[in-house]
């Protein structure tokens, strides 16, 4: 019921408002009180939502999307709540890629594990800073290329390491989730950890399998597969990778 | 003190070497320098630290996990715990600390608090869904949900230094806010102590007030440096401060700021 009811809500304010884009759009987010919104897990990349929704393979907006405050993410517009996203990640400012939108809501994608994991934010509110990001990062595994775009076009081109064969780099559509100067792991003096995890390193030292792209001391993984699942690339690259934003969507296949 | 810290920073930089030539192995290493970290911690070097939940007297619990921010920005989860003798069970623990903000969580908690005959509970039993808190910039808030002490239920989001009222010598404390000498602050969202004897603190987080922003960065300055070493960076995170979307327009997403911290990716 309270389902039809949004819906008719959201029909009368489409009705008013004359130009909104999408149906349903804007359905009003379910109230989350204080209790809720403490038992909501956090999306970290320490964070795991088996049930959030994977990736709807939406055409990414361009568009990221800083939470000022911790943010109800949900499992579609108007759906149920299934976490909470904070204002950083390991230390940096949160940003997340939005890969479809409806009226006032925005599909993002999450650090969490699993991979792909996806869910909806409404953006109605000044508590989400919107900004646009024109860089895209592609990466071929077997061809051990990685490719920045911006706004379609080539930028740069180097070759990189990948995983071993027991510990693949994962595939998809993964996205930056901060900038790290390293303080304790000495081989690369900035990583660039991303959304995605080891499908088959559970937890990698202190870490929970975060996949990242950083150097490495020599260039010995230069065209191989000899990491544990992260991408390493050359100094050259990492120069040029560090600028990207926050939120910048790593395509792996 | 002084000899265990040095023997930490040597088991610390000996990690580091492991860690680069071999990842798995440096991990039971990195693991064994965090724990020898976090007694050798003083005020004057992390300012921001958490934990999800420490006992001492009759029982007796570690600060677990512990995370401060003497590497940058850092933190740690543990799936569960079951402390000795089953009297803990917690389903999720996690504690996160960085220039400037901590913040400590719990889910799926219960505390068997029958050892402590002092406390004069029909039910000695501590549990809670779900326990928060947060230290942010030097202010601090906690949260409870479905939190219950015997059969007293606890306040969702109690007032700073909240009391309830228990039968017994307990003195129980909610959303517990102490200022420290060092000027940082210290939220515990619950805190027990019984008899002078025992102590339980569920959910801690310690902050100080982060580090000044620096203005915003000329967006065609590269935030890396050129010879690898980065020792020269503030590495600053008090804020973000890019895009400025005062309208429709939004503005182009800004350059990061590479932030001291320490994760462990898969090399």
């Amino acid at each position: 019921m309270a389902a039809v009811a949004a819906t008719s809500l959201a029909f009368l304010t489409v009705a008013c408002g004359g130009e909104e884009e999408a149906a349903g759009g804007d359905v009003a987010p379910v109230a989350v009180s204080q209790e809720d919104l403490t038992k909501l897990p956090d999306a970290t990349t320490y964070g795991d939502l088996p049930n959030a929704a994977k990736d709807s393979g939406g055409e990414s907006t361009g568009k990221v999307l800083h939470p000022k405050k911790d943010l109800v993410v949900y499992n579609e517009v108007g759906g149920e709540p299934i976490a909470k996203l904070p204002t950083t990640q390991v230390g940096s400012p949160t940003w997340v890629p939005v890969i479809a939108e409806k009226g006032e809501w925005a599909e993002i994608l999450l650090p969490t594990r699993p991979n792909a994991a996806s869910g909806w934010i409404h953006t109605g509110t000044d508590e989400v800073e919107a900004a646009q990001n024109d860089f895209v990062v592609n990466i071929n595994r077997d061809d051990f290329k990685l490719e920045i775009t911006e706004n379609g076009e080539s930028i740069g081109s180097w070759t990189i390491g990948t995983g071993k064969k027991e510990y693949p780099t994962p595939k998809g559509r993964a996205y930056i989730i901060a900038s790290i100067e390293e303080t304790v792991n000495d081989y690369s003096p900035i990583v660039l950890p991303l959304s995605f995890h080891s499908d088959s390193h559970e937890t990698f030292g202190g870490g929970p399998g975060t996949v990242g792209i950083h150097t490495w001391p020599d260039d010995s993984f230069v065209g191989k597969e000899t990491s544990d699942g992260c991408i390493r690339v050359t100094k050259e690259a990492l120069d040029e990778l560090v600028k990207l934003p926050l939120g910048t969507i790593v395509n792996i296949v | 003190m002084p000899g265990l810290f040095l023997l930490s920073r040597r088991v610390n930089s000996l990690s580091k070497r492991r860690l680069a030539a071999c990842g798995v192995a440096a991990a039971s290493a990195a693991l064994t320098a965090g724990m020898l970290f976090a007694p050798a911690a003083s005020a004057d070097e992390a300012q921001n630290s958490a934990f999800a939940l420490s006992a001492t007297g009759l029982i007796k619990i570690d600060p677990v996990p512990y995370v401060d921010d003497t590497n940058g920005a850092a933190e740690k989860s543990v799936a569960e715990i079951g402390a000795e003798q089953q009297l803990a069970h917690v389903e999720l623990l996690n504690a996160r600390a960085g220039d400037g903000f901590a913040k400590s969580s719990v889910a799926g908690l219960s505390l068997d608090l029958s050892p402590l005959a002092d406390l004069g509970l029909s039910k000695p039993l501590l549990s809670a869904e779900a326990v928060e808190a947060t230290c942010d910039n030097g202010v601090g808030s906690s949260s409870l949900a479905n939190a219950k002490l015997g059969d007293i239920p606890l306040d969702v989001a109690a007032p700073p230094n909240t009391g309830v009222e228990v039968p017994g010598v307990a003195s129980v404390l909610l959303n517990k806010q102490t200022q420290n000498d060092d000027g940082s602050l210290t939220v515990t969202a619950i805190s027990i102590e019984v008899n002078g004897l025992q102590t339980i603190d569920i959910a801690s987080a310690t902050c100080a007030e982060a580090a000044e922003v620096p203005e915003k960065p000329e967006p065609t300055d590269p935030p890396g440096d050129d010879n690898g070493d980065n020792g020269d960076n503030d590495g600053d995170n008090g804020g973000n401060d890019g895009g400025d979307n005062g309208g429709s327009q939004v503005g182009a997403a800004p350059v990061p700021t590479p932030v001291k911290a320490h994760l462990d990716v898969t090399g």
